[in-house]
């Protein structure tokens, strides 16, 4: 199998050849092309820096799934009136997010997002990285889920108090949200990414209420589902929160209907439960904790874990291995060069 | 109902107001007790116990981000009223330990921060909160303007967690590091990571902050 077909056959809860692998790794090609972060980022945003920093650091790991891009959770805000900044060696962050003021909400336009600010840097890195890789590796469309997309436009706190004080502020910036997500969607999905992953780090009990996930994130996350599959593509989710306790399991049924084909599992979930519970029908992501193992090390300790993770829940096909979340430059490349060799070896071969 | 009796139910009143986030509410609950001659300490230990218990519901996932945000908000509103009173009358709940508290250089994530410093604040510490996107060299002149028995560092990305590790060294090249106990904590942040910078507690939530803090100061290591 290619490292395409593996990830498709995954997300189709398939057996594979062996269990495919997905960094998720949004900036640490930056490291591998030795680049500083405003040299791809600032500006207009550098297409063919950055789809050959995603394609050396593919070279170099041989993970079987890349995102498209260099990819920041910035990259519509400066359209929409706020600002980045860009750090000479490390993440672009939001300094002022363009909603900051809930006035500025009603009546907003939407960004040409294949015209406006950095996103057309973006769209065309995807479509190098399709014509360079593609054929071979999978290309997910990294994106923000609709509580997360909102907070990263709104501030996050200033949503969160919007959720109890302010439903209709929370309502209307989800709402622009939701139909800017659907948009990104669309065009990254045209410029050649295989499948959609939603990185929700604020639409789980991590941050928010399960009445507002119920309320938010699920009605939004249906409509980007929609959007994705009316171009056959396959939707990957991940939000933050304990969901393999038993009062949370019930979040994960309920974006499980919307028609999602994976559901990533960040720390603190038993993933070999997980399987058990939703392997029958969703594909099942998840890995090496960040923080504990994969980031401090040693070698052995991510060898030891990511046979273990193997071993409870990717036997039969219907999982991809990950880190916890996603990683970023100034990570140690052996640290996840030693979960790659693992997965490789620990797993060869399942069909 | 004599003057005690309406104390009590209005004590409890506040603390069920904080609890609710209810910020119109829990400050005239906070004026009332004022002007029935309660002290601003009274109102501050009321203060502490809701937060106290919040943090606990909050451990247990009972209650989400959202309602801390608007429990904290009602903590600050009764805060500004009696701070003042506390100040002047050198209440000895604020000499139970001074904390200047930031998020580090490169991140803007304040969130948990805020809560850390709410939190910290409802316990009786004297909190100085830097901010966001703290330079090294500002988390040490603060500390040194301020007296500071605690430096507390937050940190959400795996890239600006390093700072913490530049503020202990910086405190080590200074000869100052044992005149302050540093406090570590944040998303990435483990408590394998904080042992190998040196720090010398890590809080994986505002909770355990405050616990962490409470065990610094009355192991008298400061």
């Amino acid at each position: 199998m290619t490292s395409r077909e593996r990830i498709e056959a995954a997300l189709c809860r398939e057996k594979t050849d062996r269990v495919p692998v997905f960094l998720r790794d949004l900036t640490l090609g930056l490291d591998i092309c030795n680049f500083t972060t405003p040299e791809i980022c600032a500006g207009s945003y550098d297409a063919e820096k950055a789809a050959q920093a995603v394609i050396q650091t593919q070279r170099r790991l041989g993970h079987d799934c890349v995102v498209g891009g260099i990819h920041d959770l910035g990259l519509d805000v400066d359209t929409l009136g706020g600002r980045v900044e860009f750090p000479e060696r490390g993440i672009p962050y939001i300094a002022e997010p363009g909603f900051s003021r809930p006035d500025r909400i009603t009546g907003a336009n939407l960004p040409d997002i294949r015209r406006e600010g950095r996103f057309p840097g973006l769209l065309r890195s995807y479509r190098l990285v399709r014509s360079a890789i593609g054929d071979e590796v999978a290309i997910a469309a990294n994106m923000e889920g609709p509580v997360t997309k909102a907070g990263l436009l709104r501030g996050l706190d200033n949503l969160l108090l919007d959720m109890v004080r302010s439903p209709d502020t929370a309502r209307a910036m989800v709402e622009f949200s939701v139909v800017l997500c659907c948009a990104q969607a669309a065009a990254l999905l045209e410029a050649g990414a295989h499948f959609l992953f939603i990185a929700a780090a604020s639409d789980g009990p991590a941050a928010i209420r399960p009445k507002d996930y119920l309320q938010y994130t699920i009605p939004g996350l249906a409509r980007i589902v929609a959007t994705a599959n009316e171009r056959n593509a396959a939707v990957v989710f991940h939000p933050h929160g304990p969901f393999t306790d038993e009062r949370f399991r019930p979040l994960v049924d309920v974006a499980i209907e919307t028609g999602i084909a994976g559901f990533q599992f960040g720390e603190g979930n038993d993933l070999a439960l997980a399987k058990q519970l939703w392997g029958d029908r969703v594909c099942i992501l998840g890995g090496v904790d960040i923080a504990e193992t994969l980031l401090p090390g040693p070698r052995e300790r991510i060898e030891t874990e990511t046979t273990n993770i193997i071993a409870g829940v990717g036997g039969d096909g219907g999982f991809i291995l990950m880190p916890s979340c996603s990683v970023h430059r100034g990570f140690p490349l052996e640290h996840l060069r030693a979960m790659i060799e693992t997965a490789h070896a620990a797993s060869d071969p399942v069909v | 109902m004599n003057a005690d009796v309406n104390a009590d139910v209005i004590t409890v009143s506040l603390e069920q107001a904080i609890e609710a986030g209810d910020e119109v509410q829990a400050p005239t609950f906070a004026r009332q007790l004022l002007d029935l001659g309660q002290t601003p300490t009274h109102i501050a230990a009321a203060l502490s116990r809701a937060m106290s218990r919040l943090g606990e519901r909050f451990r247990r996932l009972d209650i989400f981000v959202p309602d801390l945000l608007v429990a904290a908000d009602a903590f600050e509103a009764v805060m500004a009223i009696i701070t003042p009173a506390l100040v002047s009358a050198r209440n000895p709940r604020h000499g139970k330990g001074t904390i200047v508290i930031g998020v580090v250089e490169g991140d803007i994530h304040t969130l948990g921060k805020d809560l850390v410093r709410v939190m910290l604040a409802a316990d009786g510490f004297e909190v100085h909160d830097l901010g966001r996107d703290v330079r090294v060299d500002q988390f040490l002149d603060a500390a040194r303007e301020h007296h500071a028995d605690i430096i507390g560092m937050s940190a959400l990305m795996t890239t600006t967690m390093e700072r913490m590790k530049d503020v202990i060294d910086l405190l080590k090249s200074e000869g100052i590091r044992w005149d302050y106990r540093v406090i570590v904590g944040g998303a990435p942040i483990t408590q394998q990571f904080a042992d190998e910078v040196g720090a010398d507690g890590y809080a994986k939530d505002a909770p355990t902050a405050v616990a962490i803090a409470n065990r610094l100061i009355e192991g008298n290591v400061i």
